[in-house]
């Protein structure tokens, strides 16, 4: 049994965290209450506030570091102020400020971590350091309720199997090269596909109007996959659709042209087996009977019902979160990072500097003894 | 090796001494990442808070010196905003 | 298990008594004792494994047929050239692709715990129950070099695994001589294996092994991880002398490489 009140304020039974994540293109910040005493089913945290802003890019284009750490400096002290105003508190009823170390994209990180380092030495409260992963695996177990589950995390540059085991989320399996959000966003990119509210939404609406099924290159290696190869050869199938080019792989069986939503759907249909397969594979391997999937591709319905057919399969269970908590937000750093408080971690602010290549199975999970 | 020949001091002032010194807290963690093309060095003086760029060229400098700016503008807005 | 899918096994086999082994993420397991073809008159005591590979319902059907197929033609044609070339395979007896099925020769034993003798379960029952020290003495490392041999001698010969975990390894006894802690490894599911003379191939097929040794047994997967390397510098030496310390050398190289990308890897392409 862990105790995890250590460092609670005397005149308090309960605390309150600020997080802050912007370690790609959105900026969240949020606000959370975690009773005193375990978190269970019956005494759970409590979202105060979790307030968010997107860097959206037009068409055609992806983010850049620069500009995307240019719209966190813009937003950053309104976003706080509104979860401030929502959460109705002031800066120095907080015990702890959370905020995003690592990974991601350098410039943005540090945009955000700057604020970070201000606003605690105004206010005199301790900073702690959060591993992005993290606060995605924490929040998802937190918001589903699923114990000891074997977790998928994807995003737009994440692709990561990760189980628990003896105070470490260990990485099972993982891409070989990008991440699926990536690989999606980049296609998207190739079709020119807005990127509003993300790409991948775009991606999946086009792919449910899909209906012929194209043979892409189906790259598992093990408990692992690799996607620049489907990525290159898609790629170049647009490339010809769109100039014309005579390609028998854009002939469908029954004569028609291969369409873009075609290739978007089986793009989906490829990417998302691959997914569910090595789900599976850590699934055997671990013994483990939950899956939990988080990360901003994790919203997607149809890797969602395939995830959801392959467990059923194996009398197991799928958990997910919606859009509020799978994409990036505030609340998972302020959740994970409070957790980290509790057990004592605290960053001075020589050690508050961001790394870009935060490795998940890197931080000590205290918190948990089992 | 090449010499930092290019200085260039840049001096903030702030309303307090308890800021100009949050500042530099704020700003110093973060490693340079060509100590061999540039250096910054950050000091307080009472309200003021100085910041010393040492590069090997122009442009060199003139990028720290946007970088750092850029974060002062996020530091005193922070200020401007929180510190009651 | 789903009940529907070993349905569905017996209905591509029928009149064969199946007993259910294991159940992996892409196959099911059975054992029998009936031979696919020999005439009833003719038949013998012999266990032999049926792979089953189900359809996997999540999957487009055009995709799912393209994988079992050739999931299954793959490993069979692979498990074929590894008996003529004298590495530790299975037998095989019978092959039918589109319904995803193998049959071969049984390998290996049950252990004290009722567990098939992967080097997973194995090694999992000397941390586990075991007397201490158990998993890392001079048993464990001479079975864990053994391990690193076999596939020294695999990559030597160009063929790559595909997909090396604990899972994979089967541990046998082939004398009836051998004592309790005297195994031999016999590498299976080559379902993902292929050609490949590339460094690359063979390094990420390494890295693979370390990774699944690391999340699986992460007390001593250092040594674990040692020990295979040791051993496969020695199955390359064995099948390929001076030519084959210079591919061991090449792709132990590019295993330090790939090990990088994983942990600096550049996470936005």
């Amino acid at each position: 049994m862990i105790n995890l009140d250590k460092h609670i304020k005397p005149s308090r039974d309960y605390y309150l965290a600020l997080g802050l994540e912007g370690s790609a293109n959105k900026l969240g910040i949020g606000i959370i209450k975690h009773p005193k005493g375990e978190l269970t089913a019956t005494n759970r945290a409590e979202v105060l506030s979790n307030v968010r802003d997107t860097y959206i890019s037009p068409p055609g284009e992806g983010f850049l570091p620069r500009d995307t750490a240019r719209h966190h400096r813009n937003w950053v002290v309104r976003v706080l102020k509104d979860a401030l105003a929502v959460a109705g508190l002031v800066g120095r009823d907080l015990d702890c400020i959370c905020f995003t170390q690592g990974p991601g994209m350098g410039a943005p990180l540090q945009a955000v971590v700057i604020a970070a380092r201000t606003i605690a030495q105004l206010w005199d409260v301790p900073l702690v350091g959060v591993n992005h992963c993290v606060g995605h695996i924490e929040m998802g177990r937190e918001i589903t309720g699923a114990q000891n589950p074997v977790v998928l995390y994807v995003s737009g540059g994440n692709t990561q199997v990760i189980a628990y085991s003896k105070n470490h989320y260990r990485i099972f399996g993982e891409t070989l090269d990008i991440a699926i959000g990536n690989c999606l966003d980049r296609f998207a990119r190739t079709l020119k596909i807005p990127n509003d509210p993300f790409p991948g939404y775009n991606i999946e609406q086009m792919a449910k109007r899909g209906k012929n099924f194209v043979e892409l290159p189906y790259t598992v290696k093990g408990m692992d996959l690799s996607m620049s190869g489907i990525l290159a050869f898609i790629d170049s199938l647009a490339g010809d659709m769109f100039a014309g080019n005579k390609n028998k792989l854009l002939v469908a069986a029954d004569g028609s042209s291969v369409t873009p939503e075609d290739l978007c759907f089986s793009l989906q249909e490829c990417l998302y087996a691959m997914l569910v397969e090595i789900t599976e594979r850590a699934m055997a391997h671990v013994q483990l009977q939950q899956v939990l999937i988080v990360g901003g591709v994790g919203s997607n319905e149809r890797l969602q019902q395939m995830m959801a057919q392959m467990v059923q399969d194996r009398n197991g269970s799928v958990f997910a979160t919606d859009e509020r908590f799978c994409i990036d937000n505030g609340i998972m750093i302020a959740h994970a990072g409070l957790l980290a408080y509790r057990m004592g971690q605290t960053n001075e602010l020589w050690d508050t500097v961001c790394s870009q290549k935060f490795r998940t199975d890197e931080v000590y999970v205290n918190w948990r003894d089992d | 090796m090449a010499s930092l020949d290019y200085i260039f001091q840049l001096d903030v002032p702030f309303i307090t001494t308890r800021q100009a010194t949050i500042a530099l807290n704020t700003l110093s963690p973060d490693p340079i990442l060509k100590p061999n093309e540039i250096t910054v060095e950050y000091s307080t003086k009472d309200t003021q808070l100085s910041i010393v760029f040492k590069g090997l060229s122009d442009r060199v400098i003139r990028v720290a010196i946007s970088n750092v700016i850029e974060n002062l503008k996020t530091i005193v807005e922070c200020m401007e905003e929180f510190d009651n | 298990m789903a009940s529907h899918i070993i349905a569905q096994a017996q209905a591509y086999l029928p009149n064969i008594p199946l007993t259910m082994v294991s159940q992996g993420a892409e196959a099911l397991v059975f054992t029998t004792t009936t031979h696919p073809c020999l005439p009833v008159s003719e038949q013998t005591d012999t266990t032999y494994i049926i792979k089953y590979r189900p359809s996997k319902p999540y999957r487009h059907p055009k995709l799912d047929a393209q994988i079992t197929k050739h999931r299954t033609i793959s490993e069979a044609k692979i498990m074929h050239k590894l008996g003529q070339l004298g590495i530790r395979v299975p037998r095989l007896v019978a092959v039918d692709a589109p319904k995803g099925i193998i049959w071969m020769h049984f390998v290996g034993k049950l252990l004290a715990n009722g567990e098939m003798s992967s080097l997973k379960n194995w090694l999992w029952y000397l941390e586990r129950v075991s007397a201490p020290g158990s998993a890392t003495d001079a048993g464990t490392a001479r079975i864990l070099t053994q391990v690193g041999r076999e596939i020294g001698r695999l990559h030597m010969h160009d063929i790559v695994h595909g997909d090396l975990t604990t899972s994979n390894i089967l541990l046998e006894q082939p004398h009836t001589d051998m004592n309790d802690t005297d195994w031999e490894p016999v590498l299976i599911d080559y379902g993902l294996g292929s050609y490949s003379g590339l460094p690359e191939d063979k390094a990420v097929d390494l890295y693979v092994l370390e990774r699944a040794l690391l999340s699986t047994h992460p007390v001593f997967s250092e040594k674990y991880n040692a020990w295979v390397l040791e051993g496969y510098a020695l199955g390359h030496a064995e099948v390929g002398g001076k030519l084959g310390g210079k591919k061991c050398t090449e792709t132990l190289r590019r295993l330090d490489e790939v090990r990088m990308r994983g942990r600096k890897r550049s996470l936005l392409g």
